[in-house]
C-alpha cells in the first residue's frame, strides 16, 4: 500500500520536491507538472482501485483531498 | 480577412449554432461575432492599433478564441504565451515581439507582475467583460483588411533555446483551412473536443474546424477524465489530442462507463502513434483515426492520413504513414546532395505554398536558414512513395518530443553549463511509457559529483526551465563525448 504522497514521489522522482509540498498545498499551484497531475490521478486509481471522476477532480487539488477521498471511498491505499 | 470572414460567414449561415464551449459558458457564432465586433471596438478604445501585438496568457477558455478574432478584426497580432513558461522566458518574448499589452487570466499575470507593457486586462474580470459588451457607436469604424496582413505570432522552441516567433498572416489560416477540409470534409454537426492548448501552433487545427462551422469544445489544461466527460456531454464527433493524451484517456476508469458512441474521428498528432496503442484505441473506440502532420513554420496542419487508410486493428505497421499533402500546399523530399529525392529514398521533407510563415519575427537570419527558394526545411526525415504518402522515418535535429511538445537538447544544455558547479553537461531523448519521450540529462561535474548532488542541479532546471522541458534525472560522468569539431556524440550515450 502506498500513500498518495508516496505515489506523488515516485512520479516526480524527486523525494525533495515533493516532501516541499504540504498537505494542504494546491498541487497545480506547487510547480508540478500538469502532465504529472494527470499521472498521480491514473496511478491512485490504479494502486487503490477507486475511480475518480472529472466532477470528483474538481474537488480534489490537495494531498489531503486525495488521501480523504481514497480513504472515504475505501480503497486499498489512503492514509 | 479571412478570421474576420470566417466570423462574419458563420454568424450569416449558423446564427444559433453553438461555436464555442468551455467549462463556464457557451457561446453561438451570433453571439461570438456580437462579442468580438465589440471587443475589437472596445480594444481599438484602448490604444490598440493595427500591427500592434497583443500577448495572451490563458489556459483555454471561449475568451482567448475572442481575443484572437477581436485582434484579428483590428488588424492587430495575437501573441499566444505558454503558460507553463518561467517568468524569464515569458518576459523575453513578451520583450521580442514588443507587445503592447497582455490579455491573460488572473493567477497567470499574477505570476508574471513585471512584463513590460502598457496594458493588462484580465480576461476573467469585469473590464473584459464590458468590453465585449461595449456598443458605443463613436469608436472607430473597423476597416476591412487584406489577407497578408500577419494575424499573430506563435511561438515554438528553438535549437538555439530561445522561443522564435513564427509571423503566419490571415493568408495562411485560409490556406490550410481550405486545404484541410477540401480532404477532411466534415459532415455538418461536427462537435470537436480540443484537447491541444490554444498557445501552441496546434491551434490551427481549430480555427480550421471553425471554418467548417464545427462547434470547438475547449478545456482548461488536460485531464483524461475530463476530455471523457466532454465527449459524452457534448455528444463530440471529434476529438484532437497527441497519442500520450489519448494513452491517459484509454487508462482512465471512466473510459469504461463513459459513452463515446458519438465519436467519429479521432485526430492524433505531434508526435509518433504507437502501434499497441493505435491498435487498443482502434478496438476500444471503434471509431475512425485521423493523422495530422503539421509544423508551426508551415501554418500548421499540412499533411493528413484519413480514416479510410488507416490500417486494421492487428495489422498495424511499425510506423503508420503521414498521409499525403494537402491541396494547396507541396511537398517534397531533398537528399543530402539537396536534390529531390526519389519515391522510397530518404531525405528531409521540404514545405512549400501560401500556408508557410511569413517568416520568424524580427530574425531574418533564422528565417533564412530554414527556407530554401521558398520551401521550409521541417528538419524531419521521410520518404515519398509511390502514391504520394510522406513516411516520416526520424528527426533530423536532436529535438525530443515529450508527450506532443518539442524539447531541445540545447536548451537544457546551456542551462546546466551555466551552473557554477558543472563543467560540461549532454541531453538526450529516453523513452518513457507515458510521455513517449523524456530528457536526461549527463553532467560532468566541476568539481566531486556528490558535493553538487542531483537535488541542487534538479533546483536549477526548476528556476531557469519550464516543467516539460526538465530532466527528472541527471546522471553523473567523466567526460562528454565530443567529435573533433566539438559537437556532443549522442550516439555514445545512447548506447
Amino acid at each position: 500500500m502506498s500513500t498518495v504522497r508516496e505515489m506523488l514521489v515516485e512520479l516526480t522522482g524527486t523525494p525533495e520536491f515533493a516532501d516541499s509540498i504540504g498537505d494542504d498545498a494546491d498541487l497545480s499551484a506547487s510547480g508540478i507538472d500538469s502532465g504529472d497531475l494527470v499521472r498521480l490521478v491514473l496511478l491512485i486509481e490504479q494502486r487503490t482501485g477507486v475511480e475518480v471522476t472529472a466532477e470528483d477532480m474538481e474537488q480534489l487539488t490537495t494531498i489531503a483531498d486525495y488521501e480523504r477521498f481514497v480513504a472515504g471511498r475505501g480503497g486499498a491505499g489512503g492514509a | 480577412m479571412w478570421l474576420t470572414q470566417l466570423a462574419d460567414r458563420n454568424r450569416q449561415c449558423f446564427p444559433g449554432r453553438t461555436a464555442l464551449v468551455d467549462e463556464h459558458r457557451s457561446v453561438t457564432w451570433a453571439e461570438f461575432h456580437r462579442r468580438t465586433v465589440a471587443l475589437a471596438r472596445g480594444l481599438a478604445g484602448l490604444g490598440i492599433r493595427r500591427g500592434d501585438r497583443v500577448a495572451v496568457l490563458s489556459l483555454d477558455r471561449v475568451e482567448v478564441m475572442e481575443t484572437y478574432f477581436a485582434l484579428a478584426r483590428l488588424g492587430a497580432l495575437f501573441v499566444p504565451l505558454n503558460h507553463s513558461l518561467t517568468p524569464a522566458e515569458v518576459t523575453g518574448i513578451v520583450s521580442r515581439t514588443g507587445a503592447a499589452a497582455v490579455l491573460g487570466e488572473t493567477a497567470l499575470l499574477a505570476r508574471h507582475p513585471d512584463l513590460p507593457v502598457r496594458l493588462q486586462v484580465a480576461l476573467d474580470g469585469p473590464e473584459f467583460a464590458a468590453l465585449g459588451e461595449n456598443a458605443a457607436e463613436d469608436l472607430p469604424v473597423l476597416p476591412d483588411l487584406p489577407d497578408d496582413t500577419p494575424a499573430a505570432i506563435l511561438h515554438t522552441s528553438a535549437t538555439t533555446g530561445r522561443a522564435k516567433g513564427v509571423t503566419v498572416d490571415h493568408a495562411s489560416f485560409r490556406a490550410i483551412a481550405l486545404g484541410w477540409l477540401a480532404v477532411a470534409r466534415p459532415a455538418d454537426g461536427m462537435v470537436l473536443v480540443n484537447c491541444c492548448p490554444l498557445y501552441h501552433g496546434s491551434m490551427v487545427v481549430s480555427l480550421t474546424y471553425m471554418a467548417a462551422g464545427a462547434t470547438v469544445v475547449l478545456m482548461p489544461g488536460f485531464k483524461p477524465q475530463t476530455a471523457l466527460s466532454a465527449i459524452e456531454t457534448h455528444r463530440a464527433t471529434h476529438i484532437w489530442l497527441v497519442p500520450q493524451m489519448l494513452r491517459f484517456m484509454l487508462q482512465a476508469k471512466s473510459a469504461a462507463s463513459t459513452d463515446l458512441s458519438s465519436l467519429r474521428e479521432v485526430l492524433y498528432g505531434a508526435a509518433p502513434m504507437p502501434a499497441a496503442l493505435y491498435t487498443e484505441a482502434a478496438q476500444r473506440l471503434g471509431c475512425g483515426f485521423r493523422q495530422v502532420y503539421g509544423m508551426t513554420e508551415v501554418g500548421g496542419p499540412f499533411v493528413t492520413l484519413g480514416p479510410e487508410e488507416h490500417p486494421a486493428p492487428g495489422e498495424v505497421p511499425e510506423v503508420i504513414p503521414s498521409g499525403r499533402v494537402i491541396p494547396g500546399m507541396s511537398v517534397r523530399v531533398l537528399d543530402a546532395r539537396n536534390q529531390e529525392a526519389e519515391p522510397g529514398a530518404v531525405g528531409e521533407v521540404c514545405v512549400r505554398g501560401p500556408g508557410v510563415m511569413r517568416g520568424y519575427w524580427n530574425d531574418e537570419r533564422a528565417t533564412a536558414e530554414i527556407t530554401v527558394d521558398g520551401w521550409i526545411r521541417t528538419g524531419d526525415l521521410g520518404f515519398l512513395d509511390h502514391e504520394g504518402r510522406i513516411h516520416l522515418v526520424d528527426r533530423s535535429k536532436d529535438l525530443i518530443i515529450r508527450a506532443g511538445q518539442n524539447v531541445y537538447p540545447s536548451e537544457i544544455e546551456r542551462v546546466l553549463c551555466a551552473h557554477p558547479g558543472v563543467s560540461d553537461a549532454a541531453v538526450i531523448g529516453v523513452p518513457d511509457a507515458d510521455y513517449g519521450e523524456v530528457p536526461l540529462a549527463y553532467v560532468v561535474a566541476a568539481g566531486e559529483p556528490q558535493e553538487l548532488g542531483q537535488a541542487e542541479l534538479l533546483r536549477h532546471l526548476a528556476e531557469h526551465l519550464a516543467p516539460y522541458k526538465r530532466p527528472r534525472r541527471v546522471e553523473f560522468i567523466d567526460r562528454v563525448p565530443r567529435n573533433p569539431a566539438g559537437k556532443i556524440v549522442k550516439k555514445l550515450l545512447r548506447a
